[in-house]
């Protein structure tokens, strides 16, 4: 069976550790335990009918300077931006995390996950934010670890962009 | 090819010159060529000598071989995988025609491997079969049994829990850049979670750790509670081992070890690793090196019990052996003994002793006087039972003869002795008759070769006495020269002996109260007329008679003494002796008594 290996990445309280747990687990909490250092999970996907098994990294997003420890990210297949669309500055945050990851993952699959989107309407983004997003050349999907909103959809994107 | 130019030519020239022309032709063309290419020319026609010639083609190749095979080795494994089925079958050519050169370069290598693998599996054995015994024998394990049941665990869960001093539950071989599981293996234990999330975790951690504190050193160990986590990281893998209880150092290195095989051995897939894990399930006999466990004590310490009830059982076997060997040699002594006394003893002869099937057994001749075989056998008997077969026959020995002897009804007065040599000395007084029976019966009896009876005194009965004594006179004969009828001096010694047996057969006819007359009987020959020769014959008769008379008062004077001449017809009915004889006087006994003559 092939492995592969899929990072979280986003600041603080985005939602990454609901997202693997909605994914893996299809559970949702309120609480916030923020993670430290890396949690690490797996869950088995069909992929053109063969089995993959996913081994999902969740870092932690506590940095204030958006560095990433590039010791959690070697050998990464896919990568998810997570950020928050309730907190423009998570998203901010995201495309600097990305400008601030090795040339080496310039070109690995990876989406920008603007999550809850249940809470919509407390969505604030400018007309400006969207400029950043498109300028960073992101594919962007909204969703909510908590209806379970196009979670399985943006794994299932990304493995297919992987193989 | 060689290229001419276009000549007129004279149709008379020999072949020589023709080819000195070619060759002239060519020496033009060339220099034509080489002006027109000049050094290029030179060059491109060593290019193609050296491409055409075998060779030197060769040469060119061997002058570049490694250095291409290096390049292309470095480039990808084309190499390999067209080379890989010449060198398979340059191996097994190899093998089928003379396996001992690779035995021998793979011995280094086999030899430990199974000393080890033996080594380790003794160990193992001799633990197992040690622990059995502390535990299954000991007091402590009634102890335990009870507790163990007294706080509601099973016993083995507690021994378990009591003896263990460590045990390798679980190995994770992890690919270090990705954190991806590529093997395990575990050794009951707690069921741990997913191993492919552990060995994520386990890489996370220490990624997490060399980050944290900016080196390149990697945790080793971390624990919780009595559980332990021994990790070493190599290049491209590391080997964790999840272990219960503390572990020794030793199996830091064998742990290390192991991963250093894994890189040796797995170097191209561990490069080559995209996630995909089959490749190394091979890696499982070197994982299983580390799953290692011991309980209570330090074997060397504990396996005394062990080796006490190996030596113990060696020691019962040992003595089992010298006994059961002490016994039969004892049995096989016996045995022996009795072979050799029944060998010895007369009248058995033993033609084979030996053991067959569940028994001894004797076969040979026994004679009927022979002491019974049986009676040969030990107190302490054999442990076997014995078959007899014997076939009857005589023994000639002293012994055996002495036995038979014993069995002949002897007179009273007659005593016997048989000497080593078969003689039977004889002594005392006998009747003849017997004697004479005797006689005619020894020769059946074997072992007795001769007769000694000069001590034995034989006592005739007169009767027989008597016809011995007629035979006597009848065998006396006295001769005379043709012609004559009288006596010479040299007939005196012949008179006296017929004297002296007529005297004795008259006194023993008078003891047994019989009447005999003796008939003096005169004989001649044939030459001359009958008349004349019973004349002559009726003279020497009377001659003889006058004779004996002479000598004996007794016999002249009883006058038992008769003369009477015959004829020679009667003589030739009689006997056919020669004539010379029938010049001769006999004498014959006539009893009067019984009208018995002889
Ligand atoms: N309403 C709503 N709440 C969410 C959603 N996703 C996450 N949350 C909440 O957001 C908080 C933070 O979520 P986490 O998943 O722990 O955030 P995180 O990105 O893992 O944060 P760190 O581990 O600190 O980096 C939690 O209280 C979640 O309940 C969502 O889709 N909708
Ligand atoms: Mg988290």
């Amino acid at each position: 069976m092939k492995q592969r290996k899929i990072c979280m990445l986003g600041t603080s309280s985005v939602g990454k550790t609901s997202l693997v747990r909605r994914f893996v687990q299809s559970v949702f909490s309120e609480k916030y335990h923020t993670t430290l250092g890396v949690k690490v999970d797996k869950k088995i996907v069909k992929s053109d009918g063969d089995p993959v098994c996913l081994m999902l990294w969740d870092i932690e997003g506590e940095d204030r300077f958006y560095r990433i420890k590039q010791n959690y990210l070697r050998g990464l297949a896919g990568y998810l931006l997570v950020a928050d669309g309730t907190r423009p500055v998570s998203l901010d945050a995201a495309i600097r995390l990305k400008s601030n990851m090795a040339s080496a993952f310039r070109d690995t699959p990876h989406f920008l996950v603007l999550n809850k989107s249940d809470l919509h309407d407390q969505w604030c983004l400018q007309a400006a934010d969207i400029k950043k997003i498109a300028s960073a050349g992101f594919t962007v999907i909204s969703t909510s670890a908590k209806t379970g909103e196009n979670v399985e959809q943006v794994f299932t994107k990304l493995v297919e962009l992987i193989n | 090819m060689n290229p001419t130019l276009p000549r007129a030519n004279n149709g008379n020239e020999s072949a020589q010159n023709k080819s000195v022309k070619a060759t002239a032709g060519k020496t033009e063309f060339q220099s034509l060529q080489s002006i027109i290419l000049g050094r290029d020319f030179q060059q491109l026609q060593d290019i193609s000598r050296q491409l055409q010639n075998p060779v030197e083609r060769t040469h060119l190749v061997s002058e570049v071989l490694s250095e291409a095979v290096r390049e292309r080795t470095q480039k990808d494994d084309s190499l390999a995988a067209s080379l890989s089925e010449t060198i398979d079958r340059s191996l097994q050519k190899s093998i089928e025609k003379d396996p001992s050169p690779i035995v021998d370069a793979i011995f280094p290598v086999i030899g430990p491997a199974i000393r080890k693998s033996i080594r380790e599996t003794l160990d193992g054995m001799l633990d197992s079969l040690n622990r059995m015994l502390e535990l299954g024998l000991s007091f402590r394990a009634f102890q335990w049994r009870f507790q163990a049941w007294r706080s509601g665990v099973s016993y083995a869960e507690y021994v378990v829990l009591k003896t263990l001093v460590y045990k390798v539950e679980q190995v994770f071989l992890i690919h270090t850049e990705t954190g991806f599981l590529l093997n395990h293996l575990s050794d009951g234990g707690e069921d741990i979670k997913d191993p492919h999330i552990v060995s994520g975790m386990l890489t996370a951690i220490n990624d997490f750790v060399s980050d944290a504190f900016n080196s390149q050193q990697k945790i080793n160990t971390f624990r919780l509670q009595d559980m332990e986590v021994k990790v070493t990281v190599g290049p491209y893998a590391m080997v964790a081992l999840v272990v219960r209880g503390s572990p020794p150092d030793t199996l830091g290195i064998r742990q290390q070890e192991v991963l250093e095989d894994i890189h040796r051995f797995y170097s191209k897939q561990l490069k080559q690793f995209r996630g995909n894990e089959s490749a190394f399930e091979a890696t499982t006999p070197y994982l299983e090196a580390c799953l290692q466990s011991q309980y209570e004590r330090p074997p060397k310490k504990s396996r005394w019990k062990a080796w006490l009830v190996i030596l113990l059982l060696l020691a019962l076997a040992g003595y089992w052996i010298f006994t059961d060997y002490r016994q039969s040699q004892r049995q096989q002594q016996l045995w022996q003994e009795v072979v050799s006394s029944i060998t010895k003893e007369p009248g058995l002869v033993v033609v084979e002793a030996g053991f067959e099937g569940a028994g001894y057994r004797v076969s040979g001749l026994k004679d009927v006087y022979a002491r019974d075989p049986t009676t040969f056998l030990p107190e302490s008997a054999l442990a076997l039972p014995v078959q007899w077969s014997w076939s009857p026959f005589v023994s000639s020995e002293p012994e055996i003869a002495e036995k038979r002897l014993q069995k002949v009804t002897w007179p009273a007065g007659v005593s016997w002795e048989l000497d080593g040599t078969g003689v039977l000395f004889l002594s005392g007084r006998v009747e003849q008759s017997w004697f004479d029976a005797m006689r005619a019966s020894l020769v059946h009896i074997p072992g007795v070769e001769s007769l000694n009876s000069r001590q034995l005194l034989i006592e005739q009965e007169p009767g027989q006495k008597l016809r011995q004594l007629v035979r006597t006179l009848r065998l006396q004969q006295l001769y005379f020269p043709r012609g004559e009828s009288r006596l010479s001096e040299d007939d005196l010694p012949e008179i006296i002996t017929v004297v002296n047996v007529i005297e004795s057969l008259h006194q023993l006819a008078t003891e047994l109260g019989r009447v005999l007359s003796i008939q003096v009987r005169g004989h001649s020959d044939q030459v001359g007329g009958e008349r004349m020769n019973v004349l002559l014959s009726q003279e020497r008769a009377d001659e003889v008679l006058n004779a004996i008379e002479q000598q004996s008062s007794l016999l002249k004077r009883t006058g038992i003494l008769e003369s009477s001449g015959f004829s020679y017809r009667y003589q030739e009915v009689v006997e056919s002796r020669a004539l010379v004889s029938n010049r001769r006087v006999d004498f014959y006994v006539i009893d009067r008594s019984l009208n018995f003559q002889e």
